[in-house]
């Protein structure tokens, strides 16, 4: 689960554009705070599963934010690890979410 | 023409700073064979289970290091299928012994995961879900979506959780090979730190090294514990691939094969050594094997606590060695572990039958065995 390389980041980016911008509804979510070494820095961050209009896609949540099953998100790009000076800053789908389902406080 | 598992042998689970891959291999092969009481000579294949020797011990091509420890070099071959190796490569060799190729083989699995650090090691088990569209997955996470969704749709509970781990803990005390034996309280371990909400540290497997060993045979022997049925299932590799995230199909079709296979029925097992990499996943086993409905499955859990043995009517008794979570869970071996331990389980108690269940990632691959005590084949 290294960072991308260029060429791996270049592919990926086809991957991208297909899921960029879209809207979908969150069906799981947990908050991994173990994470390997490149994603170390980013714990604790969320990991959901999002239902699209046709498919269902596993992301990252964005920063600390947390999520709820029935949130709405979009998918957009952000950092994925801790740049170095060595490699390329490698960018990857992450969830946003933009509405969230109301949550009794009691 | 049956399978027989004439010989068995299990090294000592845990953090073996003492032991190598080479070590541990060099310990668990010649045990198993003498358990079998064969010459060396008289295997004719070897099976090796591991998961990821490349990446923990810097060593890949298991299968020649493995054959290189006979003078005869058998044929041998490596099989990985993430935590089910052992299970597939059990299979791979019934395959062989039934197609008639050899009559007598031996499968060894696996792994030495302790000479990294724990943050290499959550890499390197990681690499077992899809690295390209579960991209920052780790396991325990992904189970944690699998136990997020088991809470909502059954109301499981904490607690249940916990009953899991507490039972495995406490089973594992008699159980001189473990990796722990320490009990632990429900409290103790819903109180232990979080790795991925819900699933906390206790929840979890270990971090272990160790290997395991089976000789098996199609030469009619009389006493030694029988296979009477395997079976195999795949799922989608993405959890966002599968049609649910409350079972695992890979484990009811392979459950359904072996069973099919050995005609015999869920409530004919009487011991059941199932896949808990994490408690929850102890609870989608005994749905998945048909041992409970999918709701009882955590209310089962608690109730279990309530007896000195564990056990609870008309329901197998569940991972008496321990289970992966105290036991332990050197990946590559596990699958092998449960039938060496199964087999000798059959050899010294009054227990017919038994079941062994090996889940490979979050579930896409599972493999089940049913075994049968003795009698002339």
């Amino acid at each position: 689960m290294s960072l991308p390389t260029p060429t791996q980041y270049w592919r990926a980016a086809q991957r991208w554009q297909h899921h960029l911008g879209q809207i979908g509804t969150v069906v799981a979510s947990t908050i991994i705070r173990v994470a390997p070494p490149e994603l170390a820095p980013q714990t604790p961050y969320s990991f959901l599963i999002v239902q699209l209009d046709s498919e269902k896609i596993e992301v990252m949540g964005v920063d600390h934010e947390t999520f709820q099953p029935g949130d709405q998100v979009q998918l957009v790009l952000r950092k994925l690890g801790q740049p170095s000076d060595s490699s390329v800053i490698a960018y990857g789908l992450k969830a946003k979410k933009i509405g969230g389902v109301t949550h009794d406080e009691n | 023409m049956q399978i027989s598992i004439i010989g068995q042998a299990t090294t000592q689970f845990g953090e073996l700073w003492d032991q190598d891959l080479y070590s541990l291999l060099a310990e668990v092969v010649p045990a198993a064979i003498n358990s079998a009481e064969l010459d060396p000579a008289q295997i004719e294949a070897v099976f090796v289970a591991n998961k990821a020797g490349g990446s923990f011990s810097d060593q890949r091509h298991l299968n020649a290091l493995v054959s290189q420890q006979f003078d005869h070099f058998p044929p041998a071959m490596r099989i990985e299928g993430a935590c089910a190796s052992g299970g597939l490569a059990v299979l791979a060799a019934e395959h062989a012994l039934l197609a008639g190729q050899y009559q007598t083989v031996l499968v060894v699995g696996v792994e030495k995961m302790t000479d990294v650090s724990a943050a290499e090691t959550t890499q390197f088990l990681a690499s077992a879900a899809n690295v390209q569209t579960e991209y920052g997955s780790t396991f325990p996470g992904l189970y944690a979506l699998l136990a997020q969704a088991h809470q909502a749709e059954f109301g499981t509970t904490r607690e249940m959780l916990s009953a899991v781990s507490v039972k495995n803990h406490a089973q594992a005390l008699t159980n001189s090979k473990a990796q722990f034996h320490k009990q632990f309280s429900l409290t103790q371990v819903s109180a232990s730190p979080l790795v991925a909400d819900p699933l906390r540290m206790l929840d979890c497997s270990p971090i272990s090294d160790g290997a395991a060993a089976v000789v098996l045979t199609t030469k009619q022997v009389k006493t030694a514990p029988k296979i009477i049925g395997f079976g195999h299932g795949q799922d989608s590799l993405d959890l966002a691939g599968r049609s649910s995230l409350t079972e695992l199909k890979a484990t009811q079709q392979a459950a359904a094969k072996a069973m099919a296979m050995a005609e015999v029925s869920p409530a004919d097992i009487e011991v059941a050594e199932v896949h808990d990499c994490f408690t929850i996943a102890e609870l989608l086993a005994v749905a998945d094997l048909g041992f409970v409905e999918p709701d009882q499955a955590g209310p089962q859990a608690l109730a279990r606590l309530k007896s000195d043995d564990f056990s609870l009517k008309n329901l197998p008794k569940i991972n008496i060695s321990g289970g992966l979570k105290a036991c332990g869970h050197p990946v590559g071996a596990t699958g092998v572990k449960q039938l060496a331990f199964l087999a000798e389980h059959l050899a010294e108690s009054d227990t017919c039958r038994a079941l062994a269940h090996n889940v490979g990632g979050s579930g896409a691959t599972a493999v089940v065995h049913v075994l049968e005590t003795g009698g002339e084949s």
